[in-house]
């Protein structure tokens, strides 16, 4: 699949966590990367962007689908593996991306964009994904989606919880509140017993080299 | 690098700005119909110290045809399209609506045809920030 990239030295910056950056026209440059698909009927393809520049973060502002008859098709948008959007049309979408402050990609991400052809003949599709992308500060990349799983959401007093880590972005430290009361806890998996009927959330810390997030799930003690 | 001659320059400093936490958080469902029905899910917003910012909201069907979407936020309504194909509602970043706990969201769809089997897909998307009390 071929690919062109157009830079163009007037584009504008973004602001970044943690970050000052200057905001002039030769900071930033825009990016495009297109391709087409060539999609049976009834059938999908996909066109993958993967990012591979380790200079530069990324930021995608529109993903554009183009059939080339005007019949009905379906697009799929995928960030790293995640489902970002799923639309449905006839003519063409637009999907804006820019109102998403968190869709930064760096070296090793990748966006797919998977169009279903809902007609009864082979059509061609183009896909265009297009952005500004600015210099990688050499200390910027993702922080961690904190999250964890736990099969004993709800029990009688005392009850005894456990919680295990799946963040994302491989997080260095965790800071788990019970919120009853008792010490916090740093391990990365943690078993802990209420004994107070109530109702808890348990907050999640989790943090690496490059930022902090939270998670918090309710747990019912009766 | 120097500013083009005429060019305003100014400095943006990050910690001053909202610090969006990545990766993105979603939350979405699929619904598969064939006859005229009513459906809905709730999301109470978790009490991890975060706000979470609307960015996206879509619902599809595959195949294509005839939509209701309705958005409520404590079960007042913020959202309501009826239209065929695809329907969206992107907010920009700046007028994003914004969520804490203890709110509750909810997502409410119409299937409006009795014959017609389809898939119907919705999905929000959402940036956190740290709340500031």
């Amino acid at each position: 699949m071929s690919r062109t990239i157009t830079d163009n030295p007037g584009g504008w910056s973004r602001s970044l966590p943690g970050h000052t950056v200057e905001y002039e026209p030769s900071f930033a440059q825009s990016f495009y990367y297109g391709g087409a698909l060539s999609v049976a009927a009834g059938a999908s393809a996909t066109y993958t962007l993967s990012i591979s520049d380790a200079t530069h973060i990324f930021f995608p502002d529109i993903v554009n689908v183009t059939p080339q008859a005007y019949k009905e098709f379906s697009a799929l948008v995928f960030l790293n593996d995640i489902p970002y959007i799923a639309v449905s049309n006839i003519g063409y979408v637009i999907i804006p991306m820019r109102t998403n402050p968190s869709v930064q990609l760096i070296s090793g991400d990748h966006i797919d964009v998977a169009v279903i052809n809902l007609d009864a003949s082979t059509r061609q599709f183009l896909v265009k994904i297009n952005g500004t992308k600015i210099i990688r500060p050499a200390n910027f990349g993702h922080a961690p989606g904190a999250v964890f799983i736990s099969s004993e959401l709800v029990g009688p007093a005392p009850h005894t919880v456990n919680c295990i880590d799946t963040s994302t972005y491989s997080p260095t430290s965790w800071e788990w509140d019970f919120r009853d009361g008792s010490p916090k806890e740093y391990t990365q998996n943690v078993t802990h017993i209420f004994t107070v009927p109530g109702v808890y959330h348990i907050l999640l810390k989790a943090t690496n080299l490059y930022g902090t997030d939270y998670y918090s799930y309710p747990f019912t003690v009766t | 690098m120097p500013s083009r001659p005429g060019q305003r320059r100014s400095i943006l400093s990050g910690p001053s700005m909202p610090s969006p936490v990545s990766p993105i958080f979603l939350w979405f469902d699929t619904w598969e119909i064939s006859t005229s029905a009513i459906e809905y899910w709730e999301w109470s917003i978790p009490n991890d110290g975060m706000v979470y910012k609307l960015c996206n909201f879509n619902h599809a069907m595959i195949p294509t045809g005839w939509m209701i979407s309705a958005v409520y936020l404590n079960d007042e309504i913020i959202w309501y399209q009826y239209e065929a194909w695809d329907q969206r509602w992107s907010p920009a970043s700046e007028r994003a609506p914004a969520f804490a706990f203890p709110d509750v969201l909810k997502v409410v769809l119409f299937h409006v045809y009795d014959d017609y089997a389809v898939n119907h897909y919705w999905q929000m998307d959402f940036w956190r920030e740290i709340k500031r009390s």
